[in-house]
């Protein structure tokens, strides 16, 4: 019964396993699809000189036949609205174009990955394609790029009669997809998941070591589900929580252990803030198994209370058992610090300086008194430490309304750790405001994001100069606060030491239709900037710990 | 004795002058700067005047602002008897929110403090533990909010909890008596669900056989009926005639109630953060850098560490029961449209108030630890007192009144000094006798400050506690909340102000339209000029004129209660005002059918009620005339109004009406009912004493 029972068990899972990995045979271009990756390198931008458009250029070699379609990164640049978008491609050499055809992208349309199909070119394999994909350009609607060092995929559609007659393109066909399959991230990471639970059930039954090897998997599980599927529910959850379940009932573990593994969980939270920023949904994954474990834990530490357990392996116990000891683990760093830190040594020293007068031995006895004494010495040196800095800048502060604003962007920028701003300097022409950062070194900057809160009586439009010509990169609603992303164009980035920003309120297109009155002036000077951030390349790298 | 004392004071006496210390420490920038704390919800009265009338106000269900609406503030009446006797016996009206910001924190380390030392938790301990729970996020959150009641609440939570544990562990209702006492100042709403959830975490603390677990029931059922009583005169109105504002799910899912939970999601859960929309406390601590990042998990890890401890293992499990009450609530957040089919839910929709509970928690838990620690090392609490000062950092740098680091949403503790124009206007509406209402400009309860950069720009609008405590009703809030049968005429009226100024205060007692040129309010130039021209019609005259306001008084304004429609001469009717909720109508010469009106916002709970003229008004109360109340309509768009046939009367032509607000009957027997309960409480504890 019992090896019935296993089998069963074993069955299960793979079922699960293939369930969960068939999706991945029918991909996103389709069962009957393949598709081929290729560098954005074979891409570029152009002017054409008849229209002053910009267009993407590249060339494409299939590697097979039945040619049906292009996958192109795109991204915006400052773009504000609907964009149309034409596309056509030719043989190269050939004059004619093969298919056009004419598109409209949304705003909050995703073009990360853009599709454009066209009728198949079924004797496609090995042939040079040359394509265009051209956009209009306004003044005012920002453009679109392809995103560089990446890929672009290229697409092909079969038909079931057309493999089912042909024995060695039906062959290459499923190669090709095999191949495809096993490029995918998802499926990698889904036969590993899937994987996972049975090669664990097969090792458990045959496993001398049940309950150590129980608590590996679950270690190894969660490491599993966090670092992989950070910001998703998979089956790997519910099959933790059921392990840990099941390896409580059945090896009697004490609570302990899963306190330990909520423990766990969060400390290493300390660990991954090195590499993950705080707001990564890896974070709340975490978070959510401590609560799981500790909400585990509760139950049983609740259960005991009322049934009494018996024959419970300690976790004590059971932790010397493996030889794994908290000493054995800490010893070294422990005595290092114990014996060599120079901290310690130095306090020891003083305590043995001191110990000659009768005060200090009072005082080091250690009472609630001395304690206290100790904690009011304590809070006169904070005292006196942050108290200097909060009175110098009480001293400092002043009515200057400009100052203020000038403080706040200082202020602002010191979050984001990227950068020391050296000075932040906020002025006001005849219809423009300028924002001047001068940087403590060079950088080359990419992207500025500025937080706009406005107060005339109209919507204005901001505009950016990044160099001679006017972008327009928003507006802004009547008593509205917005948000605007300027990035840079990468052509147009330069290593600089200053920041100059200008931004001007066109109106509705004429500008001496600004209102010119000295509560309006004011306002709108005041409000101009709330935060600014800077999001930097330093030696055209982006930086490895990115706070923005 | 020496060991339960500091140089001849107890151990009690010197963590309450500690804590003093300490918070005056943290706040005596703010102390010394003068002025009002207001802004961000912080909206307390700025003048006696505004403190007698928002006194008056606060004893009754219907409150008096610019179109009356149904009144919640009945709730806030303990505060405000203390900031009316801290007025009467001189203290400034600005001085009052200053008190509380030191006051508040240090009732709550020293509640925590005493919790923790009934806990067997070393004194130093205890006066750390306390330290942490009025260190924690939310409290600084909510102190710069200006949170009061919550505060409140949550000061008191741990010496109720102290109370309750007493009562149960030494079989002694005089605790419940003292947790009753206590109970007068814990009026949040949220409560009602709040403090069983705890006293039923804690059943794992305090029940370990078959008589505890009677004893547990039986000041389980005294204890939440003593603090019911102790609130029954905001509960029983609440209850008996309920408001759709507290009762309905409308606002579960508006805009405001999804960005109080914007913050709200495991790892801000468990690090006692995102407690509020407004995220300064963690905004802090995010760009203090990557250490202090670190350590704003010291709590959890030290929350968590208390499990392997043994002697404390039923309070550790209460306590931690307690803790994760926030994170099951974030789960039924994620499916918030399960709110909308549960009743009340507009009372705690706001989950991440729930932090309170794990904070509480936390600092129990956080203690038995340390406790534990020191017991083993004590040279090791110096080092965890570091780590804690480090992990509280927000605190000891003096950013909570700082207020040019409130950026955008991030709110600090400002203060203000007003104009003496605004209380010279004040002053003279104040000395107006009529029963008129007076329009404050700008409307919506808040507004932008031009000439004062603290108060300046998006998220740092000052309250507008003028018109909210205004002598003569005056106050228009536009919120989420739903506004009732006034809706529309609020949204006409706040369309009109830009365009027709004159028709604003059409069809109300509104005789004032009071602005505040200072204030930063798109059009109020334009407005002021149109109100001019009205002056030059002869329509309206200027009131009163300052630098920094203006105050028009409207020339022909109908009384707050008239007949219309009448077909032949109209009824004479004489008007006395009794309180907001009780009018005395004498009427005269009504032979024939005529409509009453009463420009108060609708309300089902207004009625008429009839006396014959033999009778005295006052007295025995009348029977309700059911023919006039089922002629109760709308009129205006807003207003209350009756058709009275001379049957209604039994045909008399003399008589006598009163329009009465029916829910504030509940209000009285609330009142009278909490009131005696809360003396038969004081004298049961004064007897105990003896």
């Amino acid at each position: 019964m019992k090896t019935l029972i296993k089998f069963l068990l074993l069955g299960i899972f793979i079922l699960l396993s293939i369930f969960s990995d068939l999706k991945y045979i029918k991909d996103s271009v389709g069962l009957l699809s393949l598709y081929d990756q290729h560098s954005t390198s074979q891409l570029s931008h152009q002017v054409i000189d008849r229209s002053g458009s910009k267009i993407i250029v590249g060339t494409v070699t299939p590697t097979t036949q039945n040619l049906s379609g292009l996958y192109i990164p795109l991204s915006r640049v400052n773009q504000i609205g609907e964009k149309h978008l034409q596309f056509r491609i030719k043989q190269e050499g050939e004059n004619s174009w093969i298919f056009k055809t004419t598109r409209d992208i949304k705003e909050s349309e995703d073009i990360s990955n853009y599709p454009i199909g066209f009728p198949t070119i079924t004797n496609s394999k090995n042939k040079t394609y040359y394509f265009e994909v051209e956009q209009n350009i306004s003044s005012d609607s920002g453009q679109l790029i392809f995103k560089k060092d990446t890929f672009f995929l290229t697409m092909y559609q079969f038909r079931t009669g057309e493999l089912r007659n042909n024995h060695e393109l039906m062959l290459s066909f499923i190669s090709r997809k095999v191949q495809n399959i096993f490029n995918n991230h998802d499926f990698k990471i889904t036969v590993l998941i899937n994987i996972f639970p049975i090669i664990f059930l097969l090792s458990f039954y045959r496993s001398n070591k049940k309950p150590l090897l129980a608590i590996i998997f679950i270690l190894v599980a969660l490491c599993v589900d966090t670092l992989l599927l950070p910001d998703k529910f998979s089956i790997l959850y519910f099959l933790i929580v059921a392990q840990l379940i099941f390896s409580i009932l059945y090896f009697h573990l004490e609570a302990n252990f899963s306190t330990s593994l909520s423990l766990i969980s969060l400390t290493s939270i300390v660990v991954l803030l090195f590499w993950y920023p705080i707001h990564n949904p890896i974070f709340d994954k975490i978070i959510t198994w401590t609560y799981t474990f500790i909400i585990i834990n509760l139950i049983q530490r609740i259960l005991e209370l009322v049934i009494r357990p018996s024959k419970q392996i300690i976790l004590a116990v059971f932790l010397k058992e493996h030889g794994i000891s908290v000493k054995k683990i800490l010893g070294p760093t422990y005595n290092q610090i114990k014996h060599s830190s120079l901290y310690i040594s130095t306090i020891k020293y003083l305590h043995k300086s001191f110990g000659r007068f009768p005060i200090y031995k009072k005082v080091t006895k250690f009472n609630f008194q001395n304690a206290l004494i100790g904690g009011l010495i304590i809070i006169l040196s904070l005292l006196i430490f942050i108290g200097n800095s909060m009175l110098n800048s009480f001293i400092n502060s002043d009515n200057n309304y400009p100052a203020k604003i000038h403080n706040r962007v200082q202020h602002a920028l010191s979050p984001f750790r990227l950068v020391n701003i050296s000075s932040a300097k906020i002025s006001k022409q005849q219809n423009a405001i300028s924002v001047e950062l001068s940087l403590q070194k060079h950088f080359i900057i990419s992207e500025v994001n500025i937080m706009f809160y406005q107060e005339s009586k109209k919507d204005i439009n901001i505009y950016f100069m990044p160099d001679d010509t006017w972008v327009k990169v928003g507006s802004i609603k009547s008593n509205k606060s917005t948000n605007l992303k300027i990035l840079i164009d990468q052509n147009k980035r330069v290593k600089t030491d200053s920041v100059k920003l200008e931004f001007l309120n066109f109106g509705t297109g004429d500008i001496l239709e600004l209102p010119q009155d000295i509560r309006l002036n004011r306002s709108l000077r005041g409000s101009l900037v709330d935060w600014v951030s800077c999001q930097l390349l330093k030696n055209n790298v982006l930086p490895t710990k990115t706070r923005c | 004795m020496r060991k339960h004392s500091f140089y001849g004071l107890s151990f009690d006496t010197v963590s309450l002058l500690g804590y003093f210390v300490i918070f005056l420490f943290i706040f005596y920038r703010l102390l010394l700067t003068p002025g009002l704390i207001i802004g961000g919800d912080w909206s307390v009265p700025a003048s006696p005047i505004q403190v007698q009338s928002h006194f008056i106000n606060c004893f009754y269900s219907w409150s008096s602002t610019l179109l009356g609406e149904r009144g919640l503030c009945l709730s806030s009446l303990p505060l405000i008897i203390v900031m009316k006797i801290s007025a009467t016996i001189g203290i400034p009206t600005t001085w009052f929110p200053k008190i509380l910001v030191i006051v508040l924190p240090v009732i709550s380390s020293f509640s925590t403090y005493k919790l923790l030392k009934y806990l067997k938790i070393k004194p130093i301990i205890s006066i750390l533990g306390g330290l942490i729970y009025a260190t924690s996020p939310i409290y600084f959150n909510y102190l710069a909010m200006g949170w009061i009641y919550i505060l409140l609440f949550m000061s008191l939570l741990p010496l109720a909890a102290l109370y309750f544990v007493r009562a149960v562990k030494e079989n002694a209702p005089k605790f419940i008596a003292f947790l009753g006492a206590i109970s007068i100042f814990m009026v949040q709403p949220q409560a009602v669900l709040w403090l069983p959830l705890v006293w039923i975490c804690l059943s794992i603390f305090l029940v370990n056989n078959r008589f505890d677990l009677l004893r547990f029931t039986k000041y389980f059922f005294l204890s939440i009926s003593t603090y019911l009583l102790v609130n029954f005169y905001w509960l029983l109105g609440m209850i008996a005639h309920p408001d759709q504002r507290v009762i309905s799910s409308d606002i579960v899912k508006s805009t405001i109630s999804m960005g109080i939970v914007a913050h709200f999601y495991p790892v801000n859960i468990i690090r006692l953060f995102g407690s509020l929309y407004n995220f300064q406390y963690e905004t802090i601590i995010q760009r203090s850098g990557l250490f202090v990042l670190m350590l704003s998990f010291v709590f959890p890890f030290l929350s968590i560490l208390s499990l392997y401890i043994k002697q404390y293992k039923k309070i550790t499990i209460s306590m931690w029961l307690i803790a994760i009450t926030p994170f099951f609530l974030y789960i039924l957040s994620s499916h918030r449209n399960l709110l909308l089919n549960i009743p009340f839910s507009n009372v705690f929709r706001d989950f991440s108030r729930f932090t309170i509970l794990s904070t509480f928690a936390y600092s129990v838990l956080v203690s038995i630890t340390i406790n534990y620690i020191y017991l083993k090392k004590k040279l090791l609490l110096v080092f965890i007192i570091i780590t804690l000062a480090i992990s509280t950092l927000p605190w000891w740098t003096g950013e909570i009144d700082d207020w040019e680091k409130g950026i955008g949403q991030d709110i600090r503790l400002r203060t203000k000094i007003f104009s003496p124009d605004y209380f010279e206007a004040e002053q003279m509406l104040a000395s107006y006798p009529g029963d008129v209402k007076v329009l404050y400009l700008p409307v919506g309860g808040t507004y932008d400050l031009d000439n004062d950069i603290k108060f300046h720009g998006a998220f740092k609008e000052i309250r507008d506690n003028f018109s909210s405590f205004s002598p003569i009703p005056g106050a228009l809030d536009i919120s989420d909340r739903s506004l009732g049968y006034a809706a529309d005429f609020v949204k006409k009226l706040t369309a009109n102000l830009k365009t027709k100024p004159e028709r604003v205060t059409e069809n109300t007692n509104i005789k004032f339209i009071l602005i505040r040129k200072d204030t930063n309010q798109t059009d109020l130039e334009k407005i002021e000029q149109n109100l001019n021209e009205l002056v030059d019609k002869g329509d309206m005259s200027v009131f009163y004129n300052s630098r920094s306001t203006v105050v028009f008084e409207k020339m022909d304004v109908p009384p707050h209660i008239y007949i219309e429609n009448s077909d032949l001469v109209n009824p004479k009717i004489a008007i006395k005002k009794i309180n907001p909720t009780k009018y005395y109508i004498t009427v005269e010469r009504a032979s024939s059918p005529y409509t009453l009106v009463f420009l108060e916002r609708y309300h089902p709970g207004w009625n008429v009620y009839y006396k014959k003229n033999s009778i005295s008004i006052v007295g025995k109360y009348p029977q309700k005339s059911a023919g006039i109340n089922s002629r109760h309509a709308i009129i205006h768009g807003y207003a209350n109004s009756w058709v009275i046939n001379p049957s209604d009367v039994d045909g008399e032509s003399d008589y006598k009406l009163i329009i009465n607000f029916d829910p504030q009957r509940y209000s009285y027997l609330g009142l009278i009912t909490s009131g005696l309960i809360t003396l038969g409480l004081f004298r049961y504890i004064l007897s105990t004493k003896k």
